[in-house]
């Protein structure tokens, strides 16, 4: 496992190049810069409405009260820091390889970073758990099944699932409850580059890391196909799934923190330049 | 293809172990995964301990395979027929001893290597003796050896067995074998040559002494025995031939030896001896066949009055085993006046003292007494009349200047001429007259066809005179042995033969026709000493390395295989390797 120091410091220096492109309408959440759920102080123009005692006066649209005597508010956009919530899946598949851990742990750092950058609570919850550290969290979860934190999550905030997806039983339900009551979903699947694009090496003993099952597999051209091929189909039923719920997906391959976020999480609108 | 080590082809089993390895304890690379329901589930085998799956026709198993094969056939030594294989010469000890046992155990572990090798090696077989002898090859194929060794019996006398070692050494030379089998203990290291010895002490007897003694009432048999060791007596059998009993005698040594004497009667035929078995046979018999009369054939051409002049009949009549003969082909002894045709091996005695006048000779004669015929003759107070002419050839008898007999050279007999008139002066007269004919006889009865002598010993020579006459059946002459094999002889006039073999051996001329017989006994009192024979195994030191490389250099099918067997392995260590992962796996062992 990598050193919280050199993850902290691989995040300090590319973190501050980007920020999460987050687009969601209307978000809750402590004042901040993004446009919140109801009416705020920002400049942003939304509604006239009758002037009532205790109304603040500055407010008065003193202009429309010259033409027309009526003595009306402006309304504005408020604007708020949105809740952050990173959840991060904690299975031991996570870790299958330590390029695989090292990014995820790499990701929710810096998720963690944009997050507090915006002025926003943010938090990271392991799936079926509570909140976690990811520097020094241990992946050693062998659910099959997906399953919400243990906490609550908070409604109209921005819920990221860091996870790579690859679960035994259907993800849907899941998706579907980290959907529902968030204002933006950000699905960022994270795999190793061998799950991605398998090689065909031979025959391989493989050890499957959450189940511990071995399997003796003739890894050949055929055989590394058909794993790409099924990969694929997973994430694009996950890339659908999420999509349907107006969330955004992004299939990363394990590497640096630049690596990804250049290739994978800027292309992939999950971030934008600072 | 044949095979040097044919049972080294039981490491093909390795092959089928190799399968059963990969079905059983497969050595894959171990790769964790974070799920493995993204492989297909039918390209996924189950492991569970070192239960049977199912066999992953993998690179690595193929390679491996193949390794095996190739490591079986290249320990098998294959080849097919081009390169040459080992080259196993065999020396057997042909000394007489080796019959006292160690000839059998030789023969098996003769047979017996040679069955190890295969059939593209090749076998070399001599036998010792005065000079060596090849009873198989050289270079001979191995199934070829028990044919060889079927006949041998060892009959030799003592003799060195350096010279056929030599011979050995140059045949196996460029990374041969020489295994020598005898029944002595080394005396001197040989590091080239694996000494096998199959000798065991034992007490002998044997027969020293068999010989005829003629006299006057018949023959004498004399024979002498000998004993090594501790022999106390023993029991003497002589067969004195069809319708004669046989004699026993029993023999008690004293120091080793005993001497036995018996009347032989008259007209008695070969004599067969033999003592009672003893460790070593050969020496236990022995035959005496009857010496021939050697009759000196004479062909008198003179004319009546030369003939009465010379008292031709009173000469001969006074010599032993002379017969006249009416034809000089015949002869071995032609009297004439004039020059005739000479055989082979005939005298021709010219007595003619040429027309004219006499001379009268008294001496002193000078007579060359290094020639044979005239030994013992004195011409003491002989009055020699001759011409006057000048005989040819070598002079024999001189009386001044004058050549009174002379010796011609010829190619083919012999060509005596005597300027002798008989009708004056003593010569005829005198005693040296008959002394000159005897001598003349008996240079002539060396010339008689036949054998000189018809008894001899293993290892000796058998002369046969012929007489290269046509039509006397002895154009063609051969020894044939006891068993009925014939040995050619060498020479043209007197054929040798060198007999190997004990007992009665007959000369044989055109068509078969027997001519003379002849007894063949064994003796040698080393080899029949068996006090000092031993057994054991001195192995030669190992090749070195200039013989072993070439060795190799000539095994092309095992370098072929050994390239292979090489070049599989490291496909094999290559396709194993290809297999890693190019980053370092945490968790991935092989």
């Amino acid at each position: 496992m990598a050193e919280p120091r050199d993850l902290a410091a691989e995040v300090a220096a590319t973190a501050p190049r980007y920020r999460l492109a987050v687009r969601g309408p209307r978000f809750r959440g402590r004042i901040g810069g993004r446009r919140g759920h109801g009416v705020g102080s920002s400049m942003e123009f939304v509604d006239f409405r009758d002037y009532v005692p205790g109304d603040d006066l500055r407010q008065v649209d003193w202009r429309g009260y010259a033409r027309t005597n009526q003595l009306r508010i402006r309304l504005t956009q408020e604007e708020v820091a949105p809740h952050v919530d990173v959840l991060l899946d904690t299975s031991a598949s996570m870790a299958s390889t330590g390029g695989k851990e090292r990014a995820v742990r790499l990701l929710a750092l810096a998720m963690l970073r944009w997050a507090q950058r915006e002025g926003a609570v943010a938090r990271v919850l392991a799936l079926g758990a509570a909140a976690v550290d990811p520097a020094v969290e241990p992946f050693a979860g062998t659910a099959t099944e997906p399953a919400l934190p243990a906490v609550p999550l908070r409604a109209n905030g921005i819920r990221v699932l860091l996870t790579d997806g690859l679960w035994a039983g259907d993800p849907t339900p899941l998706l579907r409850r980290v959907a529902t009551g968030a204002a933006f979903v950000v699905f960022v699947q994270v795999l190793d580059p061998w799950e991605i694009e398998p090689a065909a090496e031979g025959a391989l003993t493989i050890v499957d890391v959450e189940t511990g099952a071995r399997h003796e597999v003739q890894l050949d051209v055929a055989t590394a196909a058909a794993c790409r091929e099924r990969v694929a189909r997973l994430c694009d039923g996950l890339r659908a799934t999420v999509l349907a719920g107006g969330g955004v997906h992004v299939r990363t391959s394990a590497a640096d923190l630049a690596t990804m976020c250049s290739r994978d999480l800027l292309p992939g609108s999950v971030l934008e330049p600072a | 293809m044949t095979f040097a080590t044919p049972w080294a082809l039981l490491w093909l089993l390795a092959v089928p172990a190799v399968v059963v390895l990969h079905l059983f304890r497969r050595r894959l690379v171990e790769r964790r995964v974070a799920a493995s329901f993204l492989f297909p589930p039918e390209r996924l085998v189950t492991t569970a301990g070192r239960t049977r799956t199912r066999l992953l026709r993998t690179p690595s198993l193929w390679l491996e395979c193949l390794a095996a094969a190739m490591l079986a056939l290249w320990l098998a030594g294959p080849s097919f027929g081009g390169a040459s294989a080992r080259h196993v010469v065999f020396v057997l000890d042909d000394s007489a001893s080796m019959g006292a046992g160690a000839a059998k155990k030789a023969i098996a572990a003769v047979a017996a290597r040679a069955g190890s090798l295969a059939s593209c090696d090749r076998v070399t077989i001599l036998r010792t003796g005065p000079r060596p002898a090849t009873m198989l090859g050289p270079g001979d194929v191995p199934s070829a050896v028990p044919g060889a060794l079927a006949a041998w019996r060892p009959a030799q006398p003592s003799h060195d067995s350096a010279p056929t070692l030599d011979l050995a050494r140059e045949l196996a030379a460029g990374g041969g074998e020489v295994v020598f089998c005898t029944d002595h203990a080394p005396t001197v290291a040989a590091t080239d040559v694996t000494v096998l010895a199959f000798g065991s002490p034992a007490p002998n007897c044997a027969i020293l002494t068999a010989r005829r003694v003629p006299h006057t009432a018949g023959e004498d048999l004399v024979v002498r025995i000998g004993a090594t060791g501790a022999v106390g007596g023993n029991e003497l059998t002589v067969d004195l031939g069809d319708g004669v009993a046989s004699a026993r005698e029993a023999v008690v040594f004293e120091e080793g030896i005993a001497d036995v004497t018996l009347r032989l009667p008259p007209g008695t035929g070969t004599v067969h001896l033999r003592l009672a078995g003893d460790a070593l046979s050969i020496d236990d018999e022995a035959w005496l066949v009857p010496v021939p009369e050697r009759v000196v054939a004479v062909c008198d051409l003179l004319s009546a009055d030369a003939r009465a002049a010379l008292q031709v009949g009173r000469v001969f009549a006074a010599t032993e085993r002379v017969r006249f003969v009416g034809d000089p082909r015949d002869a071995q002894l032609v009297l004439a006046a004039t020059p005739g045709t000479l055989r082979p091996g005939q005298l021709e005695v010219l007595i003619d003292p040429g027309a004219g006048e006499r001379d009268a000779w008294r001496g002193p004669f000078v007579v060359d007494r290094s020639n044979g015929l005239f030994a013992g003759v004195q011409l003491q107070g002989v009055v020699w009349a001759s011409g006057r002419g000048q005989l040819p050839g070598a002079v024999l008898v001189a009386a001044g200047k004058k050549a009174l007999a002379t010796e011609d050279a010829v190619d083919v007999g012999r060509r005596v001429r005597l300027d002798l008139d008989a009708s004056v002066g003593n010569v005829v007269r005198s005693p040296d007259w008959p002394v000159l004919w005897a001598n003349v006889v008996e240079a002539c009865r060396a010339e008689v066809p036949g054998v000189e002598d018809p008894n001899t010993l293993v290892g000796g020579e058998v002369r046969y005179l012929r007489t290269l006459v046509a039509g006397k059946g002895d154009r063609e002459v051969a020894l044939e042995t006891p068993d009925g094999e014939r040995i050619t002889g060498r020479g043209v006039r007197t054929v040798g033969f060198v007999p190997a073999r004990t007992g009665v051996h007959r000369v044989v001329g055109d068509g078969g026709v027997e001519l003379a017989r002849v007894g063949v006994r064994f003796l040698d009192p080393a080899e029949s000493d068996l006090r000092g024979l031993a057994s054991g195994e001195w192995p030669a030191a190992p090749p070195s390395a200039t013989a072993d490389a070439a060795t190799r250099d000539m095994d092309v099918e095992r370098r072929v295989l050994a390239a292979l067997l090489l070049l599989f392995v490291l496909l094999d260590w290559w396709v194993l390797d290809r297999a890693r992962p190019a980053v370092a796996v945490p968790g991935r062992v092989r």
